[in-house]
C-alpha cells in the first residue's frame, strides 16, 4: 500500500508542478502574442488539471483511512494553513474555467486579469500546503496548553517552510521552462537560470534540515539523494547542450520530471516512519499518532481492490493525456 | 417544547458546512444528470444520424464539463471542511467506516478521466468507443455519489441501530464486545443501565448498548479520557485499569463490531442506504433536466432554431420522467425509510401539522408517528424541519403540476411555450433539492452520527471565529455566482450551441 500512496503523492506533485508552471506561463505567453501556443497549452491544462486534484484527494483519503488519528489531530489544529490553500484552489479552478471558456469572449485586458488570477492562485496554493509540510518537518507553533492549537505566526516562521516554499515554486518554473524549451529554444536559457536558483534554494532547505538530524541524516544517506543529484546534473547538461546544438530537449524534459518526483520522494521517505520528523519536539503521548508504521488494522486486505481500480485508471489517464496532447505534439514536430 | 436549530452546538460551523456542501451539491447534481442526457442524445444521433442530436449531446457535455471543475474544487473544500471543522467525526469515520471514502478515490478518478475524455477527445475516438466513455463517465459520477451517500446513510441510521421505547433506553446500537473487555465489565450494572445481551460470538458477546452510553463513551474517548475519568468507570470491575484510555476500549469494541458487520460493507447495510442513493441520483436527474429544459427554452425563444426546439422537447420529457421517478419512487421510499428509522425526525416533521395531514403522512409511510413531546429532550430534532419539509413538498407539487401543463401544451396541443420564464424551473428544482437535504441534515440533530456521536463531540476543539465563518460562506456563494455568470455568458448566450 505504501507503493500506492507514493504513486499518488508523486503523480500529484508532478502534475501540480506542471499546473503551477502552465498557469504562470500561459497568460504571459498570450500577452506576448504567442496566441496559438498559449491556446494549445491552455487546452491541455483545462482538460488535465483535474488529474492533479484527484491524486491529491487520493493522498488525503489514504491518510484518513490508514492514519485516522493523525488526520484527527491535524484537523483539530491546522485550520488556517489548509483553509488558505483550499480557498485558493476553489478560486484557481474557477479562473481556469473562465480563462478557457472566455478565451475569445472577454476583452483582452479582462482575459489577461483572469489569467493573472489563475497564475497568482496557482503560486499561492502551495503556501498553505508547504506550511503544513514545514510543520511536518518540525512542529514549530504547536502549543499544547490550555488545549492543543497552532500559533500560526510562529508556524509561518518555520525555517524549513521558508526555504521549501520558494524552492517548490522555482522547481515548478524549471519544469515548465524545460518542457517548453522543445517548442521555443529561448525557454532553455530560462530553465537553466531557474534550475540554478532551485539548486540554491535546495541547499538552503537542506541547511534548515540540519536542525532535524533524523531527517537530514536519512536524506543524505538515501540513494534517492544521489539519484536526484545525478538527474539534476544531467538536466543542466542537457539544457546547455540544447542551447548550443538544439539537441537534448527530450533528455532535459525527462530529467525535469524525474527531478521533481525524486525530490518529493526523498523529502517524504527520509522522515519515515514519522509523520512529523522532529519527534523530539513532541510530547511522548503523541508519538503513537505520528508513527506511520502503525496503520489502521482494519485496512489490511485493500491491496487487490486498490490495484484492480488503479491500474486501469492510470492507463485511462495516460490515454487521456495522449489524446489531449495531440496539438502540442504536432506543434513540437513543426518547430 | 420545540427546539430552535441554532440552540444546538457549533451553529456557525454548521452553517459554514451547509453553505460549502450545498454549493458543491448545486453543481454536482448537474454532473449526475447531464452526462446521462448527453449520452442518450449521442445514441439518438447514432441511430438517426440527425445532426441536431449531436449538437445537443455536445452542448450538454460542454455544460457539465464547465461546471465540473468548480464542483470538484468545492468537493475538495467540503472534504477539508469535514477534516478541519469536524475532525473527530473524520477520525472515527477514518477508523471504522473508511471503505466507501477510500473507494470514492477511484470513483472520482473515473469521473475526472472520463468526463474530460468525453468532451475533449470527442472527435479523436471511434463513435461507439466515445459512447462507452460517456457511460463510464456516468458510472464514475454515480459510483462517487453512491459511496458518499453510503457514509451519509450510515450517519442517518447506522448499521446495527435498534429502535424501541425510550423507557427501555432505546435507541440502542449492536456492538461486538471482545471477551477481554467483557471480563472486566460489571454486566449486571450494564443491564440495569439498559444494555441487552443478544448472544455470543466466537471471541466475545453481542450486546445492544443504549445510545446514551455509546454517545458518552465516544465523547470520553475523543476527549482523551482514561477509564477512571469516564462514564465507563462505574461498569468496570478491575481498578488496576484506571489509567487505560477510553479510546483503546472503544477501538477494540468498534473494530470487532466492524469486522463482524463487514469492513467493506458496513455502510451499505444501513437501512436507509438504497433510498438515500436513489433519492440523491434522482435529484441530480431532475435538476439537470430542468436546467437543460430552461436552457433550450431560452435558446429557442431567442434564436428559434430547430435544434433548440428539439432540445427543449427532449429535456421536458426527461424532466417529466425524472420528476415522476423522484416523487413516486425514490421520494416515497425515502419518506418510508425516514418514518421507520428516524422516528424523531419524522415526529419533528409532523410537529404542528393538522391531524388530516398527519394521517396522510403516516398512512403513506405505513408507520405510526410518536408525539414530539414524548421524545426525551436530549433526542429532539429542531422543529424548523417541519416548515422546511412542507415548503419543499409544496414547491415540488407546484413544479410537478407546471411540468405536466408544459408537457400537455407542448406534446398534445403542439404549442411553443418557450420563454425566459422557464428559468424559474431549474431554480425551483434546486430549492426543492436544497430543502430536502436541509430536512435530512438539520433533522439529524442532536446527532452527527445517529445514536453514536453528537455534534459537540464531532466538532473541532479550535473553531474559527464567527467573522471567518461569514467571510468563507460569502466567498463560496460569490464563487458560485461567478460560475453561474460564466455559464450564462459562455454557454447560454453561445451562438453555436
Amino acid at each position: 500500500m505504501l507503493t500506492f500512496v507514493l504513486i499518488a503523492l508523486v503523480l500529484h506533485i508532478v502534475l501540480v508542478n506542471l499546473a503551477i508552471g502552465l498557469s504562470v506561463t500561459i497568460p504571459i505567453l498570450k500577452r506576448r502574442g504567442e496566441v496559438e501556443l498559449s491556446k494549445s497549452l491552455m487546452r491541455f491544462y483545462a482538460s488535465t488539471y483535474g488529474l492533479a486534484g484527484v491524486f491529491g484527494t487520493a493522498f488525503t483519503v489514504f491518510l484518513l483511512a490508514f492514519y485516522p488519528s493523525l488526520i484527527g489531530f491535524v484537523g483539530n489544529i491546522a485550520f488556517v494553513p489548509f483553509a488558505i490553500s483550499i480557498l485558493l484552489i476553489v478560486l484557481h479552478f474557477l479562473s481556469i474555467v473562465l480563462y478557457w471558456y472566455g478565451w475569445d469572449k472577454f476583452t483582452p485586458e479582462t482575459h489577461f486579469y483572469v489569467g493573472m488570477t489563475m497564475a497568482v492562485t496557482a503560486v499561492l496554493i502551495p503556501l498553505g500546503f508547504r506550511a503544513v509540510f514545514g510543520f511536518l518537518n518540525t512542529p514549530l507553533g504547536l502549543e499544547l496548553q490550555p488545549k492543543p492549537h497552532l500559533d500560526v505566526l510562529k508556524a509561518l516562521t518555520n525555517p524549513t517552510f521558508l526555504a521549501l516554499y520558494p524552492k517548490s515554486i522555482l522547481a515548478s518554473l524549471t519544469l515548465i521552462f524545460t518542457v517548453l524549451s522543445s517548442l521555443r529554444r529561448e525557454f532553455a536559457k530560462l530553465a537553466m537560470v531557474t534550475l540554478a536558483l532551485t539548486c540554491v534554494a535546495g541547499m538552503v532547505y537542506a541547511e534548515t534540515l540540519i536542525a532535524i538530524p533524523y531527517k537530514f541524516e536519512n536524506a543524505v544517506r538515501s540513494p534517492l539523494f544521489y539519484a536526484k543529484m545525478v538527474v539534476v546534473a544531467l538536466q543542466f547538461l542537457a539544457l546547455a547542450t540544447f542551447v548550443r546544438t538544439g539537441r537534448g530537449s527530450i533528455l532535459a524534459t525527462v530529467c525535469a520530471f524525474m527531478g521533481v518526483a525524486l525530490g518529493e520522494l526523498l523529502n517524504a521517505v527520509s522522515q519515515y516512519p514519522y509523520a512529523i520528523a522532529d519527534v523530539s519536539a513532541l510530547p511522548k503521548e503523541m508519538l503513537g499518532i505520528v508513527n506511520l508504521s502503525a496503520q489502521n488494522p482494519l485496512t489490511s486486505g485493500l491491496e487487490a481492490f486498490t490495484w484492480a481500480f488503479l491500474i486501469p485508471l492510470l492507463i485511462a489517464s495516460s490515454i487521456l493525456i495522449y489524446l489531449i496532447s495531440e496539438p502540442f505534439r504536432s506543434s513540437r514536430t513543426k518547430s | 417544547m420545540p427546539l430552535d436549530w441554532a440552540s444546538y452546538p457549533a451553529f456557525g460551523d454548521r452553517v459554514l458546512s451547509m453553505v460549502g456542501i450545498e454549493v458543491h451539491w448545486i453543481i454536482l447534481q448537474l454532473v449526475l444528470g447531464l452526462p446521462l442526457m448527453a449520452v442518450i442524445a449521442e445514441i439518438l444521433w447514432l441511430k438517426t444520424r440527425d445532426e441536431r442530436w449531436l449538437r445537443i449531446a455536445k452542448t450538454l457535455a460542454k455544460g457539465f464539463v464547465m461546471v465540473f471543475a468548480v464542483g470538484a474544487a468545492m468537493g475538495t473544500a467540503a472534504e477539508f471542511g469535514l477534516i478541519l471543522l469536524w475532525p473527530n467525526l473524520t477520525e472515527l469515520a477514518g477508523k471504522y467506516i473508511f471503505f466507501p471514502l477510500y473507494a470514492e478515490i477511484f470513483a472520482f478518478m473515473m469521473e475526472v478521466v472520463f468526463v474530460y475524455m468525453f468532451y475533449y477527445a470527442w472527435d479523436k475516438l471511434p463513435e461507439k468507443v466515445h459512447v462507452l466513455v460517456g457511460i463510464l463517465a456516468i458510472i464514475g459520477a454515480w459510483f462517487s455519489a453512491t459511496m458518499i451517500m453510503s457514509v451519509n446513510a450510515y450517519m442517518q441510521a447506522p448499521t446495527g441501530i435498534l429502535l424501541g421505547s425510550y423507557a427501555d433506553h432505546f435507541p440502542k446500537l449492536i456492538l461486538y464486545v471482545p471477551n477481554g473487555i467483557v471480563a472486566v465489565l460489571n454486566v449486571t450494572s450494564l443491564k440495569a443501565a439498559g444494555m441487552d445481551v443478544l448472544g455470543k460470538y466466537d471471541g466475545g458477546v453481542i450486546v445492544a448498548m443504549p445510545s446514551e452510553i455509546v454517545r458518552a463513551v465516544v465523547s470520553d474517548a475523543i476527549s482523551g479520557k482514561t477509564l477512571h475519568q469516564s462514564i465507563l468507570w462505574r461498569f468496570v470491575t478491575d481498578e488496576s485499569l484506571a489509567n487505560v484510555s477510553v479510546m483503546s476500549i472503544l477501538d477494540s469494541i468498534m473494530r470487532e463490531t466492524v469486522r463482524h458487520e463487514g469492513v467493506t460493507t458496513i455502510t451499505f447495510k444501513s437501512p436507509v442506504f438504497i433510498p438515500s442513493v436513489l433519492h440523491a441520483i434522482g435529484s441530480g436527474l431532475v435538476v439537470s433536466a430542468f436546467t437543460a429544459m430552461a436552457f433550450y427554452g431560452y435558446s429557442a425563444r431567442r434564436r428559434g432554431r430547430d435544434v433548440a426546439k428539439l432540445g427543449f422537447k427532449y429535456a421536458l420529457l426527461f424532466s417529466l420522467v425524472s420528476l415522476a421517478f423522484q416523487g413516486m419512487v425514490s421520494g416515497h421510499e425515502m419518506g418510508v425509510a425516514v418514518a421507520e428509522w428516524n422516528k424523531e425526525k419524522f415526529s419533528a416533521i409532523l410537529y404542528g401539522s393538522p391531524p388530516i395531514v398527519e394521517k396522510i403522512e403516516t398512512t403513506l409511510a405505513g408507520v405510526d408517528a410518536i408525539g414530539y413531546d414524548e421524545i426525551p429532550k436530549w433526542l429532539r430534532p429542531p422543529t424548523l424541519i417541519h416548515w422546511l419539509y412542507y415548503a419543499k413538498i409544496t414547491l415540488a407539487v407546484l413544479l410537478g403540476l407546471s411540468t405536466v401543463i408544459l408537457a400537455y401544451l407542448t406534446f398534445v396541443k403542439k404549442r411553443e411555450v418557450f420563454g425566459s420564464y422557464l428559468l424559474v424551473f431549474p431554480v425551483v428544482a434546486q430549492v426543492v433539492s436544497f430543502l430536502g437535504w436541509a430536512v435530512r441534515e438539520i433533522g439529524r440533530k442532536p446527532w452527527t452520527i445517529y445514536g453514536v456521536m453528537d455534534v459537540k463531540t464531532a466538532h473541532t476543539i479550535n473553531p474559527p471565529p464567527p467573522y471567518v465563518e461569514v467571510i468563507v460562506s460569502v466567498y463560496f456563494v460569490a464563487v458560485l455566482s461567478v460560475l453561474i455568470y460564466g455559464v450564462y455568458r459562455f454557454l447560454w448566450r453561445c451562438e453555436e450551441c
